[in-house]
């Protein structure tokens, strides 16, 4: 169905090949999945199945494409418009019109289906996707997971073959992510289409999955079932790490598989001295911390719209606050009050016994470190070393001090460089040393693994454990609850706006089944979180 | 459900009529009822969301503008008789710019002709202003580009970036103002724009990429649902804005020349519509998934 001969592909003036000499088949019904280091060119890999490029992003392109026997160089990507569904990261940022009927309506007119099956058409697709309730409703005022859902039915409105999916997942909380992954998994046992997906967080796809394909960033290319790709990769989810520290032969994917696995095979061996050892309670750096953050019965609201109501909350020094909560909850309005950003604001927000409206400019930076949502929002300069001096420079810091930082979190950090050329993990871990050059009294990130590989992942962790050592509060908010599972110990349940639970992350993640990352699942009797809880218990 | 096409033209042929017009109580009165019939007739489409409202925008610009205009009013102007109401100090001008002043003498009838442009402008804002806020951009350009394919991509894709680029810039001036750099001037206004210019070239290339793939401008005859259909309404919509243009003329032989062209294509546009609606429908067809009984009966009637 879809086959890569001797395939090359490079970007004019870079001088790294993205794929080189690749030759791959997949065939019909397959549901494949592109992994790869951010930049490493999985979206490239997508796009080259369906003909962006070379006719809309430019690619210097060898070898040929065949889709159903016909080469992509011949054709343009609308003319495989019914043919190959495609649905982007952001979908917002492809949407042609205002609403959601109409948006699928007109995917259908430009394919020129007649206006007797559009009616058809449309309600099979709402159907499919249980988009019923908000047919009528504004594209932009959906939630992350709606907005996924929409740009799924316009591609399956087009009754494709082939479906291709770029990150499908990595705006939505679990849950949202969970009910996509189900839906593209039973139009795969159901209709036997082709999927193409590409996702950092594999532990959501893993399961659904029958080849793998790593792109490895320098043109080479790894293929073959999850056993092979996986067991020689270094990008692993928890479930995967795990399953090899234990020396598991054959790799399982879904949770009970491991189980079983772990039950016939290797509890015998650990489990006395898993049962034994206990989680150290987090000692507290101080035996009475400092109050940082507090809020009193705060409720803020957007127009007639009440986005925080009636919110409680202390935040010490010394603690790591993991924010969870799903799409349009209010996690980001909360960490937006705490700065001092929100307008209609009632009850009181104190930080550090101010109002943080009142915090004066120059020492903004000393109070707050704020990472947002799209951490390029705060790179100015023309390069990383300009970047850098201007922090030194704005907060009176000894020149270098921010450079010198960076370059411990990024061992080969080139001050000449652009910041924008850097890849999003980079930018990421940049801006992190930018806001704590100052060190702030908090840190706030706001989803900050969005569409970051486990190496910056595993990188930010390291950072936050540093800062939280150091005796800094962090708030986090995020889907990631593998993340929140590593470096918090607290978190925070938000629910339309309303303080659900405020409770130990352990307790918390371990009671809740949306929330809970891998590792809970997998013992769910112990109260464990991560791959490396386990794996002190059975040391000790 | 008006054609949004009969609200554009309308809003045009005022927008002429106001820019063209010197008495103030016909700028005043014709843009009230433009404004109010609409009202009336769409009631609140927009719903509440992110989006800016474009009549708040509107307003904003057109204060700001006639901030402006009144400054440079008062400051730079042309040497008039009449009611002198304050003398500033002048500024000596070389001999070759005779005819400017700097500073000297301001008069009322200076500051009324001021006022009144002040006035025009802000007429022709808020009437398109208010055509947007009931109709969407969108709409209209979903017309055009059954028959201008390229153009209409271009302009697609402007048009959906204005109202993220506003939000962009706001999300981007919190974003720094954390990072403690102080308000955004002159000097550093860079700052801002290379992410704004980043984001939104990103987001073009994005929407680009999904028009292409989606088979924008591949496929020839792209098929309508659901059209919104001229109706008597809508032309004598058409009609009123006829009228208006002509209101605006001044010129006589124009004048006539105008009156008969604009009579002849009310006169052609009506017996088509009479004889075969589908002709203007096709020209004009809007795809618009309203579940209003009108197009249902419409509906119903073209599947007969």
């Amino acid at each position: 169905m879809i086959e890569f001969n001797n395939v090359s592909l490079i970007y004019p003036n870079s001088q790294r090949t993205i794929l080189e000499n690749l030759n791959f088949r997949v065939e019909p019904g397959e549901l494949v999945l592109v992994i790869g280091l951010t930049g490493a060119g999985k979206s490239s890999f997508i796009k080259l199945v369906n003909g962006l490029i070379p006719h809309h992003t430019a690619g210097i392109l060898s070898g040929e494409i065949l889709i159903e026997g016909i080469s992509t160089a011949t054709l343009k990507p609308g003319a495989l418009s019914k043919l190959i569904g495609i649905v982007g990261q952001n979908p917002i940022n492809s949407f042609i019109t205002d609403d959601v009927e109409s948006e699928i309506v007109f995917t259908l007119e430009l394919n020129e289906v007649p206006s007797a099956q559009i009616k058809q058409r449309l309600n099979e697709v709402i159907d499919l996707l249980g988009l019923e309730k908000i047919r009528n409703r504004k594209l932009h005022a959906l939630s992350g997971g709606e907005q996924q859902r929409v740009a799924l039915a316009c591609a399956l409105a087009m009754q494709p073959k082939m479906l291709l999916l770029d990150e499908p997942t990595s705006a939505l909380d679990p849950l949202a992510a969970e009910e996509i992954l189900a839906i593209i998994n039973r139009l795969v046992s159901d209709l036997g289409l082709t999927v193409i997906i590409t996702e950092h967080r594999l532990e959501r796809v893993i399961q659904f999955v029958d080849r793998v394909i790593q792109v490895n960033g320098d043109g080479s290319v790894t293929t073959g079932d999850v056993q092979n790709v996986l067991g020689k990769s270094e990008l692993n989810p928890p479930l995967i790490k795990l399953a090899k520290s234990f020396g598991m032969t054959e790799l399982p994917t879904t949770v009970r598989e491991f189980r079983r696995k772990w039950e016939s095979n290797y509890a015998d061996k650990f489990s006395r001295r898993l049962r034994q050892s206990r989680i150290n309670p987090q000692n507290r750096s101080q035996s009475n911390p400092e109050l940082i953050v507090k809020t009193e019965n705060l409720s803020v609201s957007y127009q007639a719209l009440t986005v925080l109501t009636d919110f409680n909350f202390q935040g010490f020094c010394g603690e790591t606050i993991g924010i969870l909560g799903r799409n349009g909850a209010g996690k980001s309005t909360l960490l937006k009050t705490i700065c001092g950003l929100s307008k209609q604001v009632s009850g009181k927000v104190e930080v550090l016994g101010k109002d943080p409206k009142e915090i004066k400019p120059h020492e903004i930076t000393k109070v707050f470190g704020y990472v947002p949502q799209q951490p390029s929002d705060l790179l100015i300069s023309k390069t990383v070393a300009a970047e850098c001096k201007l922090v030194d420079q704005q907060n009176a810091l000894t020149e270098g001090t921010t450079f010198t930082l960076a370059s411990q979190f990024l061992t080969n950090l080139n001050p000449n460089q652009h910041p924008r050329d850097l890849s999003e993990g980079q930018k990421l871990i940049l801006v992190l040393a930018i806001v704590l050059a100052t060190n702030p009294k908090i840190l706030i990130l706001d989803e900050p693994t969005r569409g970051v590989d486990y190496q910056t992942k595993s990188k930010l962790v390291e950072i936050l454990k540093s800062h939280q050592l150091a005796g800094g509060l962090t708030l986090i908010a995020s889907h990631d609850v593998e993340l929140i599972a590593q470096v918090a110990n607290r978190a925070l349940l938000i629910s339309d706006g309303e303080l659900i639970a405020d409770e130990d992350v352990r307790t918390l993640l371990t009671s809740s089944p949306a929330f809970a990352p891998t590792v809970a699942k997998l013992f769910p009797n112990q109260k464990w979180l991560t791959v490396n809880d386990v794996l002190e218990a059975q040391v000790s | 459900m008006i054609h949004p096409i009969a609200i554009w033209a309308w809003a045009f042929a005022l927008a002429i009529l106001q820019s063209r017009s010197t008495t103030l109580s016909i700028l005043i009165i014709s843009t009230i009822i433009f404004i109010s019939f609409f009202r009336f007739r769409q009631g609140k489409s927009r719903s509440l969301s992110d989006q800016p409202n474009p009549i708040q925008i509107a307003i904003y610009f057109a204060l700001f503008a006639a901030v402006i205009r009144l400054i440079f009013g008062i400051i730079i102007g042309v040497p008039q008789s009449g009611n002198i109401l304050f003398t500033l100090p002048n500024l000596p001008l070389p001999n070759w710019l005779a005819g400017i002043t700097i500073g000297g003498a301001v008069s009322l009838e200076r500051l009324q002709l001021v006022g009144i442009e002040i006035i025009k402008f802000s007429a022709v804002l808020l009437t398109f202003a208010f055509a947007t806020s009931v109709t969407s951009v969108n709409q209209l350009i979903r017309i055009f580009i059954r028959r201008f394919r390229s153009i209409g991509t271009a302009m697609l894709i402007a048009l959906s970036l204005i109202p993220q680029l506003i939000i962009s810039i706001q999300r981007i001036k919190i974003a720094q103002r954390m990072r403690g750099i102080k308000r955004v001037g002159f000097r550093n206004w860079q700052s801002i724009a290379a992410p704004v210019i980043e984001e939104s070239l990103d987001r073009a290339i994005d929407l680009a990429a999904n028009l292409e793939s989606k088979g924008f401008g591949y496929h020839q005859n792209p098929t309508t649902f659901k059209a919104i259909k001229m109706g008597l309404s809508e032309l004598s919509i058409l009609a009123a804005a006829m009228f208006l243009l002509l209101l605006s003329m001044t010129d006589l032989t124009l004048n006539l020349i105008f009156i008969s062209a604009v009579l002849i294509s009310i006169f052609s546009t009506f017996f088509i519509w009479q004889s075969n609606q589908n002709f203007i429908n096709n020209l004009l067809a809007l795809d618009i998934n309203t579940e209003s009984d009108r197009s249902k009966n419409q509906i119903a009637r073209s599947a007969k």
